[in-house]
């Protein structure tokens, strides 16, 4: 009896494995997501602590924001989006209730759009600091119909994404109340956000490893690779291609 | 097992050179006594258990020990948890007879004395070799620090593992990879296994066990890395049937309570990836995690196997304190605004029911004769109180006089709990 215990906990890990790898597997058959060349701004190396000879990248992304800065909500994550990726928005903003009830909703898995080096960025450049050219342009629950809506230009994917709804009563940054309460969104995350590059692509990315991240300030250093990524009928990525920038 | 019931004697005469001694009205071999006086058999032999099992000797008790009911006691038949408890009974028994010396209520002879010595020094000794029990409390205050060790070597085994595959994945082509990833929990297990059946320590067997569990959770998440696979939640239910079936296989109970705790939460996931929300804030959405707390506690009483391991008590433990914690997360969260009450009615209803069910459980484990039920809903009801005390009185009460009265109640609740365990204790409830 407790050899048949033993024995179907190790059958447990293989088959969660082998799970995963069929799935992967799927993942990779049909690039649904979409494909792009994406530069060392927005998929930088990831540094850990320990030693390592995993080579992960980082997925760096921004929003278009309305406030004057820039590091505000994204300006196209309103109470009428909220709605459409299915939040209750009807409790009245000016409701004693309002701030507990909406910030208390919790996160929301949906597919998001990424708009690479293109109309989302050009508008940003004039306010927001930001090195990547890579923003979060759109969001729904059906990945077809953004699609639809996004067409694969090599200038937008469909990927996961968490958005979470937040009360906001005070502009950003400087904190000076608003005159009337609004509902906005974050894009809290982009799932997954770290790309692992297999071999060999990892090898032509060890040199860039070890020689660790650009001395520069982020918007002055030009990159110094570029990688090709897919994402997947699950819209999870795959690296493809990686490609040396720099001589 | 422990040993068969004591015989009975019509008289007090003396049998292997030892009196006989008294429980009840009826006379046992004394020698018989020390090996039979086991918790678990006193519950199967309830009908023959009187309510204070008396030792009496010429007439004078000389040691009394109250009955447990059979429902206040776990069936346990573990034999080393047995054997330790044998151990512990034949300390027990030197002490209190080196006490009845000294008040010369008992003296032995010394050849009575040498044969008593040598037959326990025997029995203590086929024990340590059986089961490893701690005969000594030298040997149990170590045991507690191999416990620790075992501990910690799981965990550091499992970072071990990980480290190594971080260093050399580079150079390992895919297929090595995968392999490598699958054969580190399944190669740990399989230690564990060997080390079991050649009766090693246990607490080798648990090192190798926690180890492995360790390992499958790292590992999990690396083939997720590598493969770029968003998060799911169906890992949790790999990793907490993998922990309850170790768990079963080798007995231990750390094991089962992570075991449950994560396939607790892999309904809460599951539940909240169904509404569309991310399952990764099932924390937001805590009172998800009651129905599973629920089933939990209630398991020991709905499957009557036997419980060989004392998992029921590990059942109802991790039911209590997952269902208590998400109450009391649920009751500070602010989506309770919509169920047609305010937000601060809502508040107040699950804290007082948070408080009532944490009485629940202190009164439902005083009833299993089980302490840390009783400890585990004092605490939890300790919080709520706190928590309904501190909505009431932090925003508007003088600092001061809010922590006086924090520990006025403090005060209260001790005097509370030693009047109800003083009760207890006189109903012979441990």
């Amino acid at each position: 009896m407790k050899l048949t215990v033993v024995v179907a906990a190790a059958a447990i890990v293989v088959v969660s494995n082998a799970w995963a790898l069929v799935t992967a597997w799927r993942n990779q058959s049909h690039a649904d997501g979409g494909t792009l060349e994406l530069t060392e701004r927005e998929v930088p190396l990831l540094r850990v602590p320990w030693e390592t000879t995993a080579t992960q990248l980082e997925l760096h992304w921004d929003v278009l924001s309305d406030a004057p800065a820039g590091d505000g909500p994204a300006a196209w994550l309103d109470a009428a989006k909220l709605a459409e990726l299915g939040y209750d928005c009807r409790v009245a903003l000016d409701d004693p209730q309002a701030r507990e009830h909406y910030n208390s909703l919790p996160p929301v898995e949906v597919f998001v759009v990424l708009e690479y080096a293109d109309e989302a960025w050009r508008k940003a450049q004039p306010r927001q600091e930001t090195r990547t050219r890579l923003f979060v342009v759109d969001a729904g629950r059906d990945a077809a119909r953004l699609r639809e809506q996004y067409p694969g230009d090599n200038r937008h994917v469909i990927v996961r994404g968490i958005i979470r709804p937040f009360y906001q009563e005070h502009s950003i940054p400087d904190g000076a109340p608003l005159s009337a309460p609004r509902l906005r969104g974050w894009v809290q995350d982009v799932l997954p956000s770290r790309i692992f590059v297999p071999q060999p692509h990892g090898a032509a990315l060890e040199e860039f490893r070890d020689q660790g991240p650009p001395d520069s300030e982020p918007a002055e250093t030009a990159p110094r690779f570029a990688v090709t990524i897919s994402w997947g009928s699950d819209y999870e990525p795959w690296v493809l291609a990686v490609r040396r920038l720099t001589p | 097992m422990g040993s068969a019931a004591p015989r009975r004697r019509d008289d007090h005469r003396e049998m292997f050179g030892l009196p006989a001694v008294r429980a009840g009205e009826l006379w046992y071999d004394q020698v018989a006594m020390i090996r039979w006086c086991d918790d678990s058999l006193l519950a199967a032999w309830s009908g023959d258990c009187h309510d204070t099992i008396t030792w009496s000797l010429a007439g004078q008790t000389v040691l009394a020990r109250p009955r447990l009911t059979a429902r206040s006691h776990l069936m346990d038949t573990d034999p080393t948890r047995l054997a330790q408890r044998r151990a512990d009974r034949i300390a027990c028994f030197r002490a209190e007879l080196a006490e009845l010396e000294r008040d010369q209520v008992l003296t032995l002879t010394a050849q009575q004395r040498l044969r008593l010595d040598a037959h326990l020094e025997g029995v203590l000794s086929s024990l340590r070799e059986q089961f490893g029990v701690d005969a000594t409390d030298s040997a149990r205050r170590i045991a507690w620090g191999m416990r620790i060790a075992s501990l910690l070597g799981g965990v550091a085994l499992g970072c071990a593992v990980v480290l190594f595959l971080h260093r050399y994945w580079g150079s390992l082509p895919p297929v090595g990879q995968v392999v490598a990833l699958v054969a580190a929990p399944v190669v740990l297990l399989a230690v564990a296994e060997l080390l079991s059946r050649r009766r090693v320590d246990r607490y080798y067997t648990a090192l190798f066990g926690l180890a492995a569990t360790a390992a499958f959770v790292v590992e999990l998440n690396a083939l997720g890395s590598v493969v770029n696979a968003a998060p799911s939640p169906h890992a949790l239910l790999a990793w907490g049937v993998f922990s309850i079936l170790v768990a079963y296989a080798y007995g231990l109970r750390l094991l089962l309570s992570i075991g449950l705790v994560l396939t607790s939460v892999y309904t809460a996931a599951v539940w909240m990836a169904a509404r569309g929300e991310f399952w990764g804030a099932f924390l937001e959405r805590s009172e998800l995690l009651i129905p599973a707390a629920a089933i939990l506690y209630v398991v020991p009483d709905v499957v009557r196997l036997r419980d060989t391991r004392d998992f029921h008590f590990v059942y109802r433990c991790c039911g209590a304190a997952l269902g208590l914690v998400s109450l009391l997360v649920f009751s500070t969260s602010g989506h309770l605004c919509c169920w047609g009450v305010t937000y601060r009615v809502a508040q107040v209803i699950c804290q007082i029911a948070g408080m009532a069910l944490s009485v629940a459980v202190i009164v439902h484990g005083f009833r299993l004769g089980r302490g840390g039920l009783v400890n585990l809903g004092a605490l939890a009801f300790v919080l709520f109180l706190y928590v309904r005390l501190h909505s009431w009185w932090w925003h508007w009460m003088p600092k001061y006089l809010f922590f006086f009265l924090i520990g006025l109640v403090a005060i209260a609740l001790l005097l509370v709990f030693r009047r109800v365990r003083a009760r207890l204790a006189s109903r012979g409830t441990s």
